[in-house]
């Protein structure tokens, strides 16, 4: 829509073209010649002269600036109506003065600045008709600055009112003609700019810097006073014009996807290139440095026309096509305006026609970024749409391997308690049993006692697995206090006397049935060797804290004989009593009691979270 | 030989279904002379019939019985006889069970295969104090009766437009505490009484008092619960 809206608004404007050259009205007279006296700079001024218009200052001043004053005779006009008459220039400048019998009718030459350039705009200058008398003498002076383009075009002179009419059509086709590409270009090139900063695509950015770029180098026509004295300011919009040229062959790189390896350092040198030739040429007045660069533009616009015709041909698609075809036109209309605005004297004051043609290419880009962009967003939202269901299997994966690796832990952990429970079954229970079973088979008349002693002892065992089983909360101490309990009545019978001294330890954390059962053998296995080896008759039993060093102690004392702890350590029961500790995380430490009596200190080391707070710790016992 | 009041003599009643264990536990019985089988019953429905009739002193309860579980028997006979003994008789591992007794209203357990500790002694044991209290059984009671206890909600009273119930909640004194947690950590009961200063009876005392805590909590916590459930709404009405 956008696009058909410019379209509509672009083609008044191109077709005002075809009738851009100014009909002399019938009663109007052109001017082809003048008699002109020049004076450069610092220099005496020179003979009059007698030359024909167009006259350019460029071709005449030997790149000096200064003025020069033509002098016409006015013949009265036959056939007129009365009222005001008028000149038309279609170009005079840079800056200028008109005086007709040393009347002025225009602003004086000495209040125009030098930056002002007003052969930019075609100029319309009214001649009230009561200073004709009939063979009148009008003065034109200039003051013109090397390669601005000053000088002064063929003159008409007619009645105002017939003049304004065709001075307006002119007028529009180069001024409104421009202002519509300004503001063609500015709206699009925002707009791309735009829609690069919410999707950083190249194509965008470089059409976005092209067009603005472009919007500076046209608008310079719009404004008469530029910010910048000559030459700086011509250097300037020279180099915009260079910089437009190579922006619309990199956006044709870019639209036909082709991306070679030396375009970067092809793209700085051309840089470099164009700001030397604008600064030295319009610094330097050398005019032939930069219309060899604007030759060398058209045919790197016709090098990338030709690709891109080329590539529309071969690939078959609208946005191709269009760009081919929009470049195709440019490049032509862009030879048509070097050769005729710059190799033909007689057409000081054309127009040249590239920049109207500037909005066909900047509508096709328009187009096509717009294609581009809804493409784009459509790719996106499919992409989003697959990328959330690709998430979602990936969760559903996850999960699965998730519940599987649960399952697998599940049943690892009941396959290893179940073998814990094996173990025990077999190892304490199945073999008292067995060995009861084996007694009672002998038939010894001694057997009863025996057999008696293998089942309460199968008993026992099995009490103590089940009680591995019981929920201790961590609480070591009454894992301990539960095995006193149960072998209360077997050391009474052994005859020994147990010290009890469980002081209150914070909850451990880690603790499993397998880690209770590791604790409950280690102990047996420490009871059982002060009983046999050592024949103690009293077994101290003493737990701490230490809290600094996040452990607990279990140390266990007896009367007995004792042992050097270096010649015994091989002992099976001593490498059980380890590996017991070991289960746990902890480490024993064996040696001798302030009786002389064994001594095992076995350390828990707690987890390396802090231990919580135990209410009972501070509880006085002893 | 010395003589027994007649109303010094322990009258039990025996709920048990095996009959060999059964048959034991009357010989066993018989042959004190301070006590004697009031009756015995092999299933729930025999011994709610026997519960109607006589009023034991100690009730010995089985808790697997053929036709239900013995836990009904024992809240029978908390409720009809509150001066009865109820004593489960159990299996050693069945703490659980042991404590679910307790809280339907038993106050002691006898483990069957106790080895050295005799019925007879068990039964003057709940008859004079309460039973032995193993580390494990102190710890879960400990842990129970230490929860935050129950209270009814003030808006349940404003539905029902009545105040608030009343529930008797008890909460561990610092000494049955301090006795639980010595108990749990295996002290003995003479240990305990040492290291607290007190006698050995003092303990004992206490530990009848926690048993009997325990079923009172127990019954409180159902009846907080029902009350939160507005069972209670519709007795509260009428």
């Amino acid at each position: 829509m956008l696009l058909l809206l410019l379209i509509l608004i672009a083609l008044p404007c191109l077709a005002a073209s075809s009738d851009a050259s100014v009909g002399i009205p019938d009663s109007g007279v052109t001017i082809r010649e003048a008699l002109v006296t020049v004076t450069f700079d610092g220099e005496a001024p020179s003979d009059p002269k007698r030359v024909r218009l167009p006259y350019r200052w460029d071709d005449f001043s030997g790149r000096r600036d200064g003025q020069a004053r033509f002098e016409i005779r006015l013949d009265p006009l036959k056939n007129a109506p009365d009222g005001p008459r008028a000149i038309y220039l279609a170009k005079v400048g840079n800056q200028f003065e008109v005086r007709v019998n040393g009347v002025l009718v225009s602003a004086p030459l000495d209040s125009q600045s030098p930056r002002l350039d007003l052969a930019k705009a075609p100029r319309l200058v009214t001649i009230p008709q009561a200073l004709l008398r009939g063979g009148d003498l009008l003065e034109i002076t200039i003051r013109a600055q090397f390669l601005r383009r000053g000088g002064l075009s063929v003159i008409y002179f007619s009645v105002e009112s017939d003049l304004q009419r065709e001075f307006s059509a002119i007028y529009q086709w180069r001024i409104m003609g421009s202002l519509v590409v300004v503001s063609i270009s500015a709206a699009l090139g925002v707009f791309s700019l735009l829609l690069w900063s919410r999707q950083r695509v190249a194509l965008y950015r470089v059409f976005g810097i092209a067009e603005l770029v472009w919007v500076f180098r046209v608008g310079d026509v719009l404004i008469d006073e530029p910010p910048l004295g000559w030459p700086a300011w011509g250097a300037a919009v020279a180099f915009a014009y260079a910089l437009y040229v190579g922006f619309t062959a990199r956006l044709t790189m870019l639209v036909l996807d082709v991306e070679r390896d030396w375009f970067p350092l092809a793209w700085r040198a051309y840089l470099v290139g164009a700001a030397a030739t604008s600064v030295i040429g319009f610094t330097r007045g050398y005019a032939m440095l930069w219309t060899a660069w604007l030759g060398l533009m058209i045919a790197l616009a016709m090098l990338c026309a030709g690709v891109a015709v080329r590539s529309a041909w071969l690939g078959r698609k609208l946005d191709q096509a269009l760009l081919a075809f929009s470049l195709a036109v440019s490049v032509l209309v862009g030879i048509r305006d070097w050769v005729y605005v710059w190799f033909t004297p007689d057409a000081f004051g054309e127009t040249s026609w590239v920049r109207y043609m500037s909005v066909l290419f900047c509508l096709t880009m328009g187009f096509i970024i717009a294609d581009r962009y809804s493409r784009a967003a459509r790719e996106l939202r499919v992409l989003n749409q697959t990328l959330a269901e690709r998430v979602a299997e990936r969760e559903r994966q996850l999960a699965a391997s998730f519940e599987r690796t649960r399952e697998a832990l599940q049943q690892a952990a009941v396959l290893a308690e179940r073998q814990r429970l094996m173990r025990d079954m077999h190892d304490g229970l199945g073999s008292r049993l067995s060995g009861a079973l084996g007694v009672l088979r002998r038939d010894d008349a001694s057997s009863d006692s025996v057999v008696v002693e293998y089942i309460s002892e199968a008993l026992e065992e099995l009490k103590l697995a089940v009680d591995s089983l019981q929920d201790y909360g961590g609480d070591i101490d009454t894992v301990l206090g539960n095995l006193r309990y149960r072998l209360r009545d077997r050391l009474k019978a052994a005859g020994v006397s147990l010290v009890w001294r469980v002081q209150p330890l914070p909850p451990f954390e880690e603790l499993t049935p397998t880690g209770v059962r590791s604790i409950q053998h280690l102990m047996l296995e420490v009871i059982s060797n002060a009983m046999r080896h050592g024949a103690a008759t009293e077994i101290v039993v003493m737990t701490h804290f230490d809290p600094e060093a996040g452990c607990a102690w279990i140390v266990i004392e007896d009367n007995g004989r004792g042992f050097d702890p270096d010649a015994i350590q091989g002992g099976r029961g001593l490498t059980l009593i380890k590996q017991r500790a070991r289960e746990l995380g902890g480490e024993t430490v064996i040696g001798v009691g302030p009786d002389g009596g064994c001594q095992i200190r076995v350390r828990l080391p707690y987890g390396s979270a802090e231990p919580p707070g135990c209410p009972e710790c501070n509880h006085p016992i002893e | 030989m010395m003589t027994i009041a007649a109303d010094q003599i322990i009258q039990v009643g025996l709920v048990e279904d095996q009959a060999e264990t059964l048959s034991r536990m009357i010989a066993a019985v018989r042959s004190s002379a301070d006590m004697r089988v009031l009756f015995h019953a092999a299933s729930v429905a025999e011994a709610t019939r026997a519960l109607a009739r006589y009023s034991p002193d100690v009730l010995l309860v089985d808790l697997g019985l053929p036709d239900g579980s013995g836990l009904d028997v024992i809240s029978l006979a908390s409720r009809k006889h509150p001066a009865c003994q109820t004593m489960v008789f159990s299996m050693f591992g069945d703490e659980s069970l042991v404590l679910a007794s307790i809280a339907a209203g038993a106050s002691g357990y006898l483990l069957k295969d106790t080895p050295g500790v005799t019925l007879e002694d068990s039964i003057r044991q709940v008859r004079s104090g309460g039973s032995p209290m193993s580390p494990i059984i102190a710890r879960q009671i400990l842990q129970r009766l230490r929860k935050s206890p129950p209270t009814v909600e003030p808006a349940m009273a404003e539905v029902s437009g009545r105040p608030a119930l009343e529930v008797e909640t008890p909460a561990l004194t610092e000494r049955e505490a301090e006795i639980l947690i010595l108990i749990s950590r295996g002290y003995t009961y003479s240990e305990v009484a040492s290291l607290l200063s007190v006698s050995v009876r003092t303990i004992q005392t206490h530990i009848k008092h926690l048993y009997g805590k325990l079923g009172v909590h127990s019954r409180s916590e159902a009846v907080f619960e029902a009350s939160k459930m507005g069972l209670l709404r519709g007795l509260l009405d009428q």
